[in-house]
C-alpha cells in the first residue's frame, strides 16, 4: 500500500469518527489542553483520549507541545479547514451526478410522452 | 458539518420508474457516472464500475427494492488507490427515491467513511512514514465515489 494511499485512509479514520470529532470541537473550544483535561469534558478516559490524540496528530489534525511533564494540545485550524472544505467538494460531486440523472430522467420522460 | 457522510437531494420532473432505470441499469449508469458498469440488481449481487483510469471499482449490491431503494458498497478507485490493500475499506452509497407530486424526490446518502479505520500494521507504516500527502487525501476526496469526470 503506497503511504499517500495509507494516508488518504488515516484520515478519513481520523475524521470519521465520532469521538475523536468531539475532541476537535472541545480542543477548538479550549484553544489548549492536555489529554486530562479533555477527559475530564468527554464520557472517555484519559487514555482513550490519548490514543485518540495520537491519531489526529499523526494527520496533522492536532499538534502537540510539551510544557513541563505536560503535553498541550491545539487543532490546527488550516488542516480542519482543508478536511471540511474537501468533504464539501465530495459532495458537490454527488450534485454533479444527481444533476446529470435528473438530465437523462426528464429527457427520457419528454421522449416517452411525446410517442 | 458531518464527517462521515454526505447527502445530497434532487427533484426531477420523472417519475419514480423513470429514474430508477437511470439510477440501476448500467446502460444508463454509464452516462452519469462510470464509463462502463456491470450491476447483478439483487441483495448480494456483485458490482464493478470501470472509470476512465481503467482500474475497477468492485462492490455489492445491499438492497434493491424497485422502484424506491438502491444500496451498494463498494471501494472506489482513486488514482494511486492499492485496490488490493483497501479492500474492505467500502463506502455505502444509497439511493431512495419517493414520488412528489407527478415527479421524484431522488437522495443519495454516501456513508461509511468512520469505517475506513487502518489495521494496526498499517497504523505502524503510517507512523514511520508520517505526513505529507495532504494533496493525496484532498484528490481522494474531490474523486469520490467517481475516479473520473462526470459529465453533465
Amino acid at each position: 500500500m503506497s503511504a499517500a494511499t495509507l494516508e488518504a485512509d488515516a484520515l478519513w479514520a481520523a475524521v470519521g469518527d465520532p469521538t475523536r470529532r468531539r475532541l476537535l470541537d472541545r480542543l477548538l473550544a479550549l484553544g489548549e489542553a492536555t489529554a486530562t483535561t479533555l477527559s475530564g469534558e468527554l464520557p472517555v478516559t484519559r487514555q482513550a483520549v490519548a490514543k485518540h490524540l495520537a491519531v489526529l496528530d499523526r494527520v496533522g489534525l492536532v499538534a502537540g507541545r510539551k510544557e513541563g511533564r505536560q503535553v498541550l494540545y491545539m487543532v490546527e485550524p488550516q488542516r480542519l479547514d482543508e478536511a471540511a472544505q474537501a468533504m464539501a467538494r465530495a459532495a458537490a460531486a454527488w450534485d454533479q451526478r444527481l444533476a446529470a440523472i435528473k438530465d437523462l430522467a426528464e429527457a427520457a420522460h419528454r421522449e416517452a410522452r411525446s410517442e | 458539518m458531518s464527517y462521515d457522510s454526505i447527502e445530497r437531494e434532487v427533484r426531477i420532473d420523472a417519475p419514480v420508474e423513470t429514474v430508477w432505470s437511470i439510477v440501476t441499469e448500467p446502460r444508463n449508469i454509464t452516462r452519469w457516472f462510470a464509463n462502463e458498469a456491470e450491476v447483478d440488481l439483487r441483495p448480494g449481487g456483485d458490482l464493478v464500475f470501470r472509470f476512465d483510469s481503467g482500474i475497477d471499482g468492485r462492490g455489492t449490491v445491499e438492497k434493491v427494492e424497485p422502484p424506491h431503494l438502491f444500496a451498494f458498497r463498494w471501494v472506489s478507485p482513486e488514482p494511486g488507490r492499492d485496490m488490493v490493500a483497501a479492500q474492505g475499506h467500502y463506502t455505502t452509497v444509497e439511493f431512495s427515491l419517493r414520488a412528489a407530486g407527478e415527479g421524484t424526490l431522488l437522495r443519495v446518502v454516501e456513508t461509511g467513511f468512520a469505517a475506513l479505520e487502518g489495521t494496526e500494521a498499517e497504523n505502524a507504516a503510517l507512523a514511520e512514514k508520517h505526513i505529507g500527502g495532504w494533496d493525496m487525501f484532498l484528490e481522494r476526496l474531490a474523486g469520490l465515489g467517481a475516479g473520473a469526470d462526470v459529465t453533465v
